[in-house]
């Protein structure tokens, strides 16, 4: 089923698990050759720089190659009927794909994830412009959300499974979360009530069978697409019992009943959820040694905060910035300190350096782009950036 | 870590005992690293700080306590310093090798503490007067000062931020004067001096060897800037007859960029300078076919597009493996 070459996709997940001690500096450069040459892996998959290039030719050319087509056959019949038009264009797009994959090798190069994405777009709006114009007997609004989602759900699960797209796969399970809740909706009289609930149990069972099948040998062209949804799902799970979420979603579903304006059902559950899971997914993370978990809970701990904060105000805004602040720096201050000796398989120092090629200082580039102060006026004072390094170090 | 792998590796003959010996000993107590995420979490502080701190004073500013605040900000300035001072390595030409994570942010924590300090100072006790060129100038000095002495990128973004500010504050009455001569924007010209005016220190930071890893910060401020300046210049004088010649500037701008990031082996670079360049052909094109105006020139247009992407991407794979070669 999947499109690539299996033999190098092995050997390519065997060179990326040598690449660790290479940064490590346990390999020489010459081992490290050597295995280059007996696992030998033939895709074409350039760096960042030159992958993000050519993602935005391939839709210059998707985009203006579509207006040619559209434009000489304006004309004929084929184009007075839309829908049928675009499903053409989806299949040119997806031949094109297939053709730039097998023939060319690409593998995560920017041409094949630019054509990835424009094909399974162009297919939703056919799929939803033909059954508009067909008229089949989809006659309420639910209905025709329910099919479309649907349709993206298989759509984008076959997708992830013949390209093995992380991003792709993390907006299957986006799509089936959709659709489960639509479902819910409209047929089960009491769905709207379990929805949280409902979105909660879905998110747990994807992260458990992500989490369990991330290092079976069955699923090893996938490992990209798992971690994708690792990450996913916990944040869903977090996010379904999330006060201010709910409350928003509530809004939205029922706003004025006769009861009054909408309010969260349980707060007992709904509070204590919102605050102790970040520091949950921390402590497991921490324990278990799980880099996703630690990473997407002190994300999550920063939200948590947020939440809190619109609701109870405890302390003026900048008491209570300068004051994590200070608790934040401290505490960073007191692990390096402690973990400068590595402690119980912790170690505050860098294992291997991250770098991207091309020499690329990410951490200046990211204070340039938080820090624009001026020290001319005052007004400008307002919005620094509060979270602006929330999410810097997140490099799944 | 995958012993099995190792084994199978060296069963092979592709690696040495001494390496599988390394692994495993590695693997049976294994190091979890939380650098990124003490890091992360320092920077939030620093930022969340200097934040607060900024809305402290914008609170402030006409109540009591002015020289309450002002002291508890110079405090963390001084105290930030002073440890910056303290634990710091000797000056070099060459790249330092900060002491610690904690002692990078912790500078970075005393520049934006300073910054408010000189920033409240101005505005409540007015030292600079109205003479905000030099309330500008001070900090940028400062903060070029820092980013040298202390070998800190971060902080030299800074100071360029600040340098364009100080330009802005510089040139506006100048502009005003010659808002005669130039139409619309009165800032093409600062900016387009400001770039090229980077670009040079990135060059000079390389040709003589003083803090040579500067050189991609100043090189990323001088690009964008400069190609935006002159795009914008484009743009603003679109009627004039003359103004293909800003576009001309791009192209040269982009071919001394392009040799210089082949010579570099810098693909950002050189993926950034091809997409200018390509900006600027194509707004040319697409002005000419303009002022045609008809049917076959819109199908020019189509094919001009797609034949020209396609030929960039076969260009960009080509310049990939070639930089790969030298």
């Amino acid at each position: 089923m999947i499109i690539y070459n299996k033999t190098w996709l092995t050997n390519l997940n065997i060179q990326d698990q040598v690449n660790s001690s290479l940064a490590a500096g346990d390999l020489t450069k010459e081992e490290f050759k050597n295995i280059e040459k007996a696992y030998p892996v033939g895709f074409y998959s350039p760096n960042i720089f030159v992958r993000s290039g050519l993602f935005l030719l391939t839709c210059v050319i998707a985009l203006f190659g579509g207006c040619l087509l559209t434009y000489i056959c304006w004309d004929s019949v084929v184009t007075s009927h839309g829908g049928a038009w675009v499903l053409f264009l989806g299949l040119i797009s997806y031949i094109a794909l297939e053709v730039v994959v097998k023939n060319k090798h690409h593998f995560r190069s920017g041409a094949d994830d630019a054509l990835i994405w424009i094909s399974g777009g162009l297919f939703c709006v056919a799929f939803t412009w033909l059954t508009f114009t067909m008229a089949w007997d989809f006659n309420t609004t639910m209905n025709t959300a329910v099919s479309m989602a649907a349709f993206t759900l298989f759509l984008s699960l076959f997708l992830t499974v013949r390209f093995a797209d992380s991003l792709m796969a993390l907006f299957c399970f986006l799509t089936a979360l959709v659709l489960a809740v639509l479902l819910a909706i409209v047929h089960l009289s009491f769905g709207k009530a379990i929805l949280p609930f409902l979105v909660m149990l879905l998110s747990a069972l994807v992260y458990y069978f992500s989490w369990s099948k991330s290092s079976s040998p069955k699923f090893i062209y996938y490992r990209h697409c798992l971690r994708f949804v690792q990450t996913g799902s916990l944040l869903t799970l977090y996010l379904a019992g999330n006060y201010y979420v709910v409350q928003e979603l509530g809004n939205q579903l029922y706003a004025y009943t006769t009861f009054g304006p909408y309010k969260v059902p349980y707060p007992v559950f709904f509070w204590p959820w919102t605050i102790l899971v970040p520091f949950i997914y921390t402590g497991l993370g921490l324990y278990k040694k799980n880099v996703i978990l630690l990473r997407t809970g002190l994300i999550l701990i920063a939200i948590a905060a947020v939440t809190f904060k619109n609701y109870y105000h405890v302390l003026p805004i900048e008491g209570t910035l300068v004051l994590i602040g200070l608790v934040t720096i401290g505490g960073s201050y007191w692990a390096i300190r402690y973990l400068k000796t590595p402690k119980k398989g912790f170690t505050s120092e860098e294992l291997s350096e991250d770098t991207i090629p091309g020499g690329v200082n990410v951490e200046s580039l990211i204070i340039a782009s938080t820090q624009l102060d001026t020290p001319s006026g005052t007004e400008s004072r307002f919005g620094g950036g509060d979270f602006g390094g929330g999410g810097s170090s997140s490099n799944f | 870590m995958n012993i099995d792998l190792y084994k199978k590796l060296y069963t092979e003959g592709l690696i040495s005992e001494q390496t599988l010996e390394k692994v495993v000993e590695k693997d049976k107590s294994p190091l979890f690293s939380l650098h990124w995420e003490l890091k992360t979490l320092l920077y939030l502080g620093v930022t969340l700080l200097s934040t607060g701190l900024g809305i402290l004073i914008y609170k402030n500013i006409d109540t009591i306590g002015h020289q309450f605040i002002l002291l508890f900000i110079a405090a963390i300035c001084t105290g930030s310093f002073f440890y910056c001072v303290k634990n710091r390595k000797p000056f070099s030409r060459e790249k330092v090798r900060s002491p610690g994570s904690f002692y990078d942010y912790i500078l970075l924590l005393g520049c934006l503490s300073l910054l408010s300090f000189l920033g409240y100072l101005q505005f409540q006790y007015r030292v600079f007067g109205d003479n905000y060129g030099l309330a500008t100038f001070i900090p940028m000095l400062v903060l070029f000062y820092v980013a040298y002495e202390f070998d800190h990128i971060g902080v030299l973004s800074m100071g360029i931020t600040n340098l364009a500010i100080w330009l802005g504050a510089t040139i506006t009455p100048f502009a005003m004067l010659s808002n005669g001569l130039y139409s619309s924007n009165p800032l093409i010209i600062p900016y387009l001096f400001l770039g090229l005016l980077l670009l040079t220190a990135a060059y000079l930071s390389e040709r003589y060897n003083f803090k040579r890893h500067f050189k991609f910060t100043y090189q990323n401020f001088g690009v964008n800037i400069s190609f935006i300046a002159l795009f914008t210049g484009y743009f603003s004088f679109y009627e004039h007859p003359l103004s293909f010649l800003w576009l001309i500037a791009v192209l040269i701008l982009a071919f001394i960029l392009y040799r210089d990031a082949l010579k570099n082996k810098s693909f950002y670079f050189l993926v950034l300078v091809i997409l200018y360049a390509y900006v600027a052909i194509s707004t040319l094109v697409v002005r000419m076919l303009f002022n045609i105006d008809s049917e076959a020139a819109f199908v020019t247009g189509l094919l001009y597009f797609i034949g020209s992407a396609i030929g960039l991407i076969i260009v960009l794979i080509r310049l990939n493996k070639k930089i790969k070669e030298i």
